[in-house]
């Protein structure tokens, strides 16, 4: 066989297995959970909400520059948000991170039922009626955890809960950077 | 019981199938002729015990046996006895089955069409191999029969699919699917013997002709459910699974088209063998993508690696051996040089057409894997959608059709361009002032798509007024096309659609029609409950209809579905989908007025008649 019908040998079995790989690899190491925000890096968008507790007091963007901390979206109604949430707790009582929350299309009783349930894990808690920050953000479902560096820029979101793992391994990584 | 008659049923199917495989081939290539006798035999006996586990399945999912994991997690005693006799295929583990089953049925089909035996058992050998593989496949990673853990209460249909469109769609679109294996197989059995005569493209044809027109009708009645069920009133969403079906289908409309010039003029031998491996690579392909869960779609069942793993390893192995033999084949391939043939005679035209349908298949195949492709090179995740696709098909779509408007014009062999031009302007004129008549009486303005797009649909159904006694099939599959585009463009175009804030005793105009709001009730089902709302429909103060769409809550799953009623028309459907209930007895509705919608199907089904009188024609040659 010449060189030339080799490489028209070859050719085709070059193109098939290419196509193989590529469909290999998407299914070993593809993580559809996953979701990089295209916000990282960017500052946190421009947002100013109500809080809960008391009505004088806004939460707003410049709340979360000057030391880094976690930006949590969830809501009452979110299963997964109460699963979450003595993991918040301990975050807070044990690691000392400020955790931010924004409470995302939810109604004020229900909220401070939720809060009086599982204790409260926020220095500040945005009211989110309808969900407007949300979309700027690009939160893709509740909970969803952001972690914010104190110059207020967006370094990581995590879609989900947090869990002891996700804290050990990704999380707690990132922010320890930011605190030396 | 039923699980393990179910179980034991499989294993003997395994074994039939290992002895319809492997044991001919080594013996074809031994010289042992009495081994190649096994392969027939075989066949019947994988089918008996596929058919026994099938039927026990059905038996289990008819009286509700939850002891049979996979009935208690798609079924439930209060399910309707329709859909429990087909939930069997509402999951990835049951389909799978009705794949091999069907797979089987086509192997039968086989060997009763192919009268020469060493070509009967070689290809039979290669479709027990296939079925193996699956078998094994199903047996190891998917096996429908494994029992449930503890006390099971079902846990219902997935309210999705409980639609009469999903009692015939999934079988006829698998009929279509699998049968492009038999192509598969009897080209490749070929290409091991080196036989490709005229013979072997008859029978392919056949073969592809037949599952051609399965996957046809498959793919329509897909398109038709998604309208009745989505609720959007779209009926193609460009989503990977509904794209998974268009490859094969593009690829085995050039398949069919080049096998003609081979029976013919014996030549493009080389490229109809590809062909027919490319069809059947790209049903596996499809398989992977739809189950192994890589691309995520609205029919993504389940996300179980293993199950991709395998799948791919089987895609792998098939493709691989498929491309090995017929590269080693390609240097012995005579074909028919067509030297003195005219840049527009017949024979190009058929070339032109396979050529453009691939460039087609490519493209969505490229769209498709697109999102895949970046996410493995880590550029970004995205998600391509109908705007890419419908920007590079349309004009793929235009090329394809002026061809198809000359193609009864254009004699085997030889044609000069004057003779052609003599034969088609006048009807190139009619159609195109036809088409802009059409438009402007319909819309009062000059869109030029629909323009274009019209002229062609006539300009094809002009020229083959024609050739309708001599190439009935081919004209009736041209026309379906036609039809087909005609009922797209124009719904496209005069489509109107309203989401309407509407309280009983209110109206909406929509189009012509008008839609007042009469109340609404409370419904309850065997397996759900719901609010049915009541439209009287007027059109010019003439009663038309009454319209019911309801909202459904499903009990055992808790899923809401929206339930659209449809009055249905040749030139047009009115189309009501119930959204929300909003304050103060008021409701969102979205109503549509529908032009031409129905031409979208029955295009289709003419193209199935069109595939089924090629088949009888065929049927002649073998």
């Amino acid at each position: 066989m010449n060189s030339r019908s080799t490489r028209h040998f070859i050719l085709p079995f070059i193109i098939v297995f290419a196509l193989f790989g590529m469909l290999g690899y998407e299914l070993f190491y593809s993580k559809p959970q996953e979701l990089p925000s295209t916000l990282i890096g960017e500052k946190v968008p421009h947002f100013s909400l109500p809080t809960f507790t008391m009505s004088n007091i806004t939460f707003n963007d410049k709340n979360l520059t000057e030391h880094v901390s976690l930006l949590n979206v969830w809501a009452s109604w979110c299963s997964a948000c109460g699963m979450e949430a003595p993991f918040l707790m301990k975050i807070k009582n044990e690691y000392h991170i400020p955790i931010y929350g924004i409470a995302y299309k939810d109604q004020p009783a229900s909220v401070q039922t939720w809060l009086r349930q599982y204790g409260n894990p926020f220095v500040l808690l945005g009211n989110d009626k309808h969900g407007d920050v949300a979309i700027d953000l690009g939160v893709y479902g509740t909970p969803e955890t952001f972690v914010i560096n104190p110059a207020g820029e967006i370094v990581y979101r995590h879609v989900g809960a947090i869990n002891q793992q996700v804290w050990d391994d990704v999380i707690y990584p990132i922010i320890k950077k930011y605190m030396e | 019981m039923i699980q393990l008659f179910g179980q034991i049923a499989l294993f003997v199917a395994l074994f039939f199938s290992f002895t319809q495989g492997v044991i001919p081939l080594w013996g074809y290539y031994k010289g042992h002729p009495y081994t190649l006798a096994l392969a027939r035999v075989s066949a019947w006996g994988q089918l008996v015990y596929l058919l026994c586990a099938y039927c026990l399945l059905t038996i289990a999912f008819a009286n509700s046996d939850f002891s049979i994991a996979y009935v208690a997690a798609n079924s439930h005693p209060s399910l309707p006895l329709m859909y429990r006799l087909t939930a069997l295929w509402g999951a990835h583990e049951g389909s799978l089955l009705l794949w091999i089953v069907i797979l089987n049925l086509w192997s039968i089909a086989y060997s009763f069409v192919q009268k020469d035996h060493i070509a009967l058992t070689l290809g039979l050998a290669i479709l027990g191999l296939i079925s193996f593989c699956f078998l094994c496949f199903l047996i190891m990673t998917s096996n429908p029969f494994l029992p449930a853990i503890g006390p099971q209460a079902g846990h219902d249909l997935n309210p999705l699919l409980q639609d009469p469109g999903f009692v015939i769609h999934p079988p006829m679109l698998y009929a279509g699917y699998v049968g492009f294996s038999t192509a598969f197989a009897i080209t490749l059995a070929a290409l091991l013997r080196n036989k490709l005569d005229t013979r072997w493209a008859s029978i392919t044809k056949q073969f592809a002709l037949a599952a051609w027109s399965f996957l046809t009708l498959g793919i329509m009645l897909g398109s038709w459910w998604a309208y009745r069920v989505l609720g959007w009133g779209g009926f193609w969403f460009w989503d990977p699974v509904e794209n998974a079906s268009l490859l094969p289908w593009l690829a085995g409309t050039a398949l069919i088209h080049v096998l003609m010039l081979v029976e013919k003029r014996g030549a493009a031998k080389s490229w109809a063998t590809l062909l027919a491996l490319i069809c059947f690579a790209l049903s596996l392909l499809g398989t992977f993508l739809v189950r192994s869960g890589v691309l995520i779609s609205a029919h993504t069942f389940a996300n179980d690696p293993a199950r991709g793993i395998f799948l791919l390893l089987l895609l792998a192995i098939l493709v691989t051996a498929a491309l090995t033999i017929y590269l080693f084949r390609l240097p012995q391939l005579s074909s028919t040089a067509l030297t003195a043939t005219s840049p527009i005679s017949r024979e190009m035209v058929l070339l032109l057409n396979s050529a453009l349908l691939i460039v087609a298949m490519l493209t969505i195949l490229l769209g498709t894997l697109y999102p895949l492709i970046l996410d493995a090179l880590h550029l970004g995740t995205i998600s391509v959608g109908a705007p890419y696709f419908n920007i590079v098909m349309l004009p793929i779509v235009f090329v394809t059709m002026i061809f198809m408007g000359f193609a009864p014009f254009c004699s085997w062999q030889q044609q000069t361009l004057k003779q052609l031009w003599r034969l088609s302007w006048k009807r190139l004129a009619i159609s195109s002032i036809t088409a802009i008549a059409m438009v402007w009486v319909f819309t009062n303005q000059f869109d030029l798509i629909a323009i274009i797009t019209l002229s062609l649909s006539i300009w094809i159904i002009a020229s083959i007024i024609a050739a309708w006694r001599v190439l009935p099939a081919m004209s009736m599959t041209h026309l379906g096309f036609a039809i087909l585009v005609i009922g797209i463009i124009l719904s496209s175009v005069l489509n109107e659609e309203r989401e309407v804030r509407i309280k009983p005793g209110n109206a909406s105009l929509v189009g012509p029609y008008q839609f007042l709001f009469l109340g609404t009730e409370g419904i309850s089902g065997s397996n759900f409950r719901g609010i049915r709302a009541s439209f009287d429909v007027t059109k010019h103060h003439y009663h038309v209809t009454n319209l019911y769409p309801e909202k459904r809550i499903y009990l055992v799953r808790d899923m809401v579905m929206t339930k659209v009623d449809i009055h249905p028309g040749i030139f047009r459907d009115l189309y009501i989908a119930l959204g929300e209930p909003l304050d103060n007895d008021y409701w969102s509705v979205r109503i549509y007025y529908k032009p031409f919608i129905r031409w979208i199907w029955a295009g289709g089904i003419l193209m199935m008649i069109g595939g089924i009188i090629a088949l009888l024609q065929n049927r002649k040659k073998i």
